[in-house]
């Protein structure tokens, strides 16, 4: 960081940069999520199924955000491991509706939670029972109870129930992931 | 698919009556809606729901008891004005509380129902309905008997005006101006009639009625006769049915039915492929419904049923989740909302107790005075008795909007408490002697904290009448009670029906005397129940009842001087001739009384109690007999190697011993009829045959119907 760098950043002008990886099944509703925290003339209209991966960035009051996007479909999902090194915080979105595919959602986060690059590391994982909006959706004590989230003892986590599409519940969700970050950088 | 809603209360008013709140429709770019509610106080309260914070609209000043709110406005523009009925006027609101109608009818009791179409208006008092059109006075029509409720179909679908009364005879009355169309017959006293998906269906000629008893149907009203389409019945012995509206709350585009009870019940019904109603969701509440309303109060995109009671909580049930955040901890956290709903309680609370603890201090100096006058509270009891038909027994119903502490019960006739599951309170029966204070029964229940309803069981017996007392003393300081007397009419157990058999054997009672119409049907309402007060209009009337324990049936018609009483049941004659005859000596009136009695009608009445009899026989012997086999199966290990009979006797044991445990004085109860009816035969002959009873009771213990028939015929 150069000298302007830390003048800036101590004037407030310049942001802090944290980088999160945004994880989750396919059609959990990720890419929707991320758009919808862009400022809202940054937002897309239309989202389609991520190949690969994709860059956003976004900003809160004290942070900005770049976030990668995954894609999470079964023959991209191994692609995850790539980028655990980067991430200072995880994102992940569980369709809370999809009952079937709950169980997937478990292994695929206990396999991240296992991984080398991850597991001795202390990074807050924020997850969102996404698609609350839904009739059959469950609540997100539900969620936690079907992920065994309980058995999470050495990353401090939090779970919300969202509505991607009306964006509600996802500013609780990055409040505390912000206030995480910067507890653990003080 | 399986529902899920999650209960929030939202405000507490007054004491509200039947159909109080309704939603106002959802205006502007806010998709949530307000809510407005009329207490019994007479303040009309609305609001909308800001952060989960009831924010108020606008609040009248307190006046009359208001008994019906609804919503309306001129025709084909959003019904959005707000009129309310309290005493003999109405009253109509804007939106934003401006009052811009106050209509004060010319009736002399008060309003219990009112339906608003347009600039109609159609009002009904205890038995007038009044049809006014820009408040001039249109048509008018006497009911027979009290109604409960009106409604008039949708008029930009009929382009005429067909206005529905409910009344509590168990007829709808279908109305053209001031004449009587025709009458639908109903299983029950109608309590509540909607248009079936709020527009009537297709035609707009489809009704949903809703009873005291609690079943639910729906009659396709066409011009000159009615199209009974489907009912549900009510098995689970659920309450009375106050209210019922039409919303998809399921979210599958169909219009759901939304059932609110007097016992708490709150119902949603989908109809299957076939049209016919399934029940999708169901959840209980503690005190009555007063009125059900689906939309969106609460949070926009989350729709839910809004629901008042009757202690005046306005309460939603929605689809949106509760618990929202969670974390790593021990436990549940309790979210901010919560918190801070319970530190604005505390708060609350406190001040409160500091102004109780100053107030009471002042009250007790001034009690010391000896001029001053100790004021009593008032409060107000919701009570409904009512005859079952199913079990022939009475229930007494009472709700209180505090909590109860204790319900004392007297009585001067002998009647039976039967246990009811619901009850939670704690009864004790005080020994009472009937010599010398005329008290046969005299209970208390004691109930447990935040009872606000109590329901009891009474079981009659025919011929026996006076009446029944309820001693309610609410959880307020000072503590008061208050007294609710009802009467135990002689044929206790008649139900009103419109159906009767003319082919049965027939005894029959006439009267002739100097006594006027009004007089000889004062002389109905005290004997038989479910008679309206008033004396009917015309010069005859006839009025048909069946027992509910029996099945026997009984015709009255009279008039002026002149009374004819037809039954198959010989006691049934015998106990209205003796309280006729009683109650024309009271007035000092001669009355010539004559009798018809058919031989035939006992061996049919006997006939009639064989089969309960004969179950009931059964179903001792069979209890009986429980006890010894159980322990055979225990020894034994199976109970392969007994014959057929006791196995089915052993899977059933449990049923049977329930049985038998509510039905105790069944038996008796038989005995006594059939006694009853043996003494009564002969009294018509002119024999007293009291001391023959020993012998009768004797056969009735080995009972053989042959042998008894021989015995009433010879002795």
């Amino acid at each position: 960081m150069g000298l302007f760098d830390r003048l800036a950043s101590w004037l407030g002008l310049k942001k802090k940069e944290v980088h999160v990886l945004c994880l989750g099944l396919d059609n959990s509703g990720k890419t929707t999520i991320i758009n919808k925290l862009k400022p809202a003339n940054a937002q897309t209209q239309d989202i389609v199924p991520t190949i690969g991966f994709s860059i956003e960035k976004f900003k809160t009051s004290s942070l900005s955000f770049t976030v990668f996007d995954m894609s999470g479909q079964g023959r991209y999902r191994n692609l995850w491991e790539h980028y655990y090194k980067e991430g200072q915080a995880i994102i992940f979105v569980i369709d809370s509706s999809d009952k079937l595919r709950m169980v997937v959602a478990k292994e695929e986060l206990e396999t991240l939670l296992n991984h080398a690059d991850i597991k001795h590391r202390r990074i807050p994982i924020l997850f969102f029972a996404n698609k609350m909006d839904l009739r059959d959706s469950l609540s997100s004590v539900k969620v936690s109870q079907l992920l065994c989230l309980e058995n999470i003892k050495d990353k401090p986590w939090h779970i919300c129930a969202s509505d991607g599409l009306k964006g509600e519940g996802l500013q609780e969700g990055v409040d505390w992931l912000q206030d995480q970050i910067q507890a653990m950088k003080t | 698919m399986e529902l899920q809603l999650n209960r929030v209360d939202y405000l507490q008013v007054g004491v509200t009556s039947q159909k109080t709140m309704r939603l106002l429709p959802a205006s502007g770019r806010r998709a949530t809606q307000k809510v407005v509610v009329g207490d019994q106080d007479g303040v009309v309260t609305c609001f909308g729901i800001k952060k989960s914070e009831a924010v108020p609209v606008f609040k009248t000043l307190p006046g009359q008891k208001i008994s019906r709110l609804d919503l309306g406005g001129a025709l084909g523009t959003v019904q959005e004005k707000i009129f309310v009925s309290a005493g003999s006027e109405v009253r109509g609101f804007t939106k934003r509380g401006k009052q811009f109608l106050s209509f004060e009818t010319n009736l002399t009791e008060s309003i219990r129902a009112m339906h608003i179409s347009g600039s109609d208006l159609f009002l009904c008092a205890s038995y007038i309905y009044n049809h006014y059109c820009d408040c001039k006075d249109q048509h008018y029509y006497l009911s027979g008997d009290k109604i409960s409720d009106i409604l008039c179909l949708p008029v930009e679908k009929l382009e005429r005006i067909a206005p529905i009364l409910a009344c509590q005879d168990r007829v709808l009355r279908i109305l053209e101006g001031s004449d009587l169309m025709y009458e639908v017959e109903v299983p029950g006293p109608p309590s509540v009639l909607a248009l079936n998906g709020g527009d009537g269906g297709e035609s707009g000629e489809e009704l949903l009625y809703g009873t005291s008893d609690g079943k639910i149907g729906l009659i396709q009203i066409a011009k000159d006769s009615p199209v009974p389409k489907w009912e549900i019945f009510n098995e689970k012995k659920r309450g009375g049915v106050l209210c019922i509206d039409n919303f998809d709350i399921m979210g599958d585009g169909v219009k759901d039915m939304l059932i609110g009870r007097d016992d708490g019940t709150v119902e949603i019904y989908g109809l299957d492929s076939a049209n016919e109603p399934v029940l999708h969701f169901d959840h209980a509440l503690t005190e009555s419904i007063t009125s059900i309303q689906g939309g969106c109060v609460g949070k926009e995109g989350y729709d839910e049923i809004v629901l008042s009671t009757y202690s005046g909580w306005v309460t939603g049930l929605t689809t949106e989740p509760v618990h929202r955040e969670s974390g790593p901890g021990e436990e549940l956290k309790v979210s901010q909302e919560m918190q801070a709903k319970v530190a604005s309680l505390r708060s609350e609370l406190e001040q409160l107790q500091f102004k109780v603890g100053q107030e009471r201090e002042r009250y007790q100096h001034s009690s010391q005075s000896t001029t001053a006058v100790s004021a009593v509270p008032v409060f107000s009891i919701n009570d409904k008795f009512t005859l079952n038909k199913d079990d022939a027994s009475y229930s007494l119903i009472l709700e209180v909007q505090m909590a109860i502490d204790n319900v004392l019960i007297q009585s001067d006739v002998p009647v039976d408490l039967l246990d009811v599951d619901k009850n939670s309170a704690v009864v004790s029966f005080s020994g009472c002697e009937s010599e010398p204070n005329g008290n046969f029964l005299l209970a208390t229940y004691r109930c447990q904290a935040n009872t606000t309803r109590l329901e009891l069981k009474i079981r009659s017996i025919e011929g026996q009448y006076g009446t029944l007392q309820a001693y309610v003393t609410p959880r307020i300081q000072p503590k008061t009670c208050q007294v609710r007397r009802y009467l135990i009419k002689p044929l206790s157990l008649h139900q009103r029906s419109h159906v009767f058999d003319q082919n049965r054997p027939m005894n029959t009672l006439s009267l002739t005397g100097q006594f006027s119409f009004a007089e000889i049907h004062s002389w109905m309402v005290f004997c038989l129940p479910e008679v309206p007060e008033k004396p009917p209009v015309g010069e005859d009337i006839t009025f048909y009842f069946r027992n509910t324990f029996l099945d026997t049936q009984l015709e009255c018609s009279y008039r002026k001087g002149e009374g004819i009483f037809n039954s198959d049941n010989i006691s049934t004659i015998s106990i209205l001739k003796d309280v006729l005859s009683k109650e024309a000596t009271k007035r000092k009136i001669n009355l010539n009384i004559s009798y018809d009695i058919s031989e035939e009608s006992v061996g049919h009445t006997l006939r009639m109690i064989h089969p309960k009899l004969e179950y009931q026989l059964l179903l001792a012997k069979k209890v009986h007999l429980i006890d010894a086999l159980k322990e055979l199966q225990v020894h034994e290990g199976n109970s392969d190697f007994l014959i057929p009979e006791y196995r089915s006797i052993l899977e059933e044991a449990d049923k049977l011993q329930e049985e038998y445990k509510k039905q105790p004085a069944h038996l008796e109860r038989l005995y006594g009829m059939i006694t009853d009816l043996f003494i009564d035969k002969f009294k018509f002959k002119g024999t007293n045959v009291k001391t023959k009873v020993p012998l009768l009771l004797e056969i009735l213990d080995n009972y053989e119907q042959n042998a008894l028939m021989t015995f009433f015929d010879t002795a």
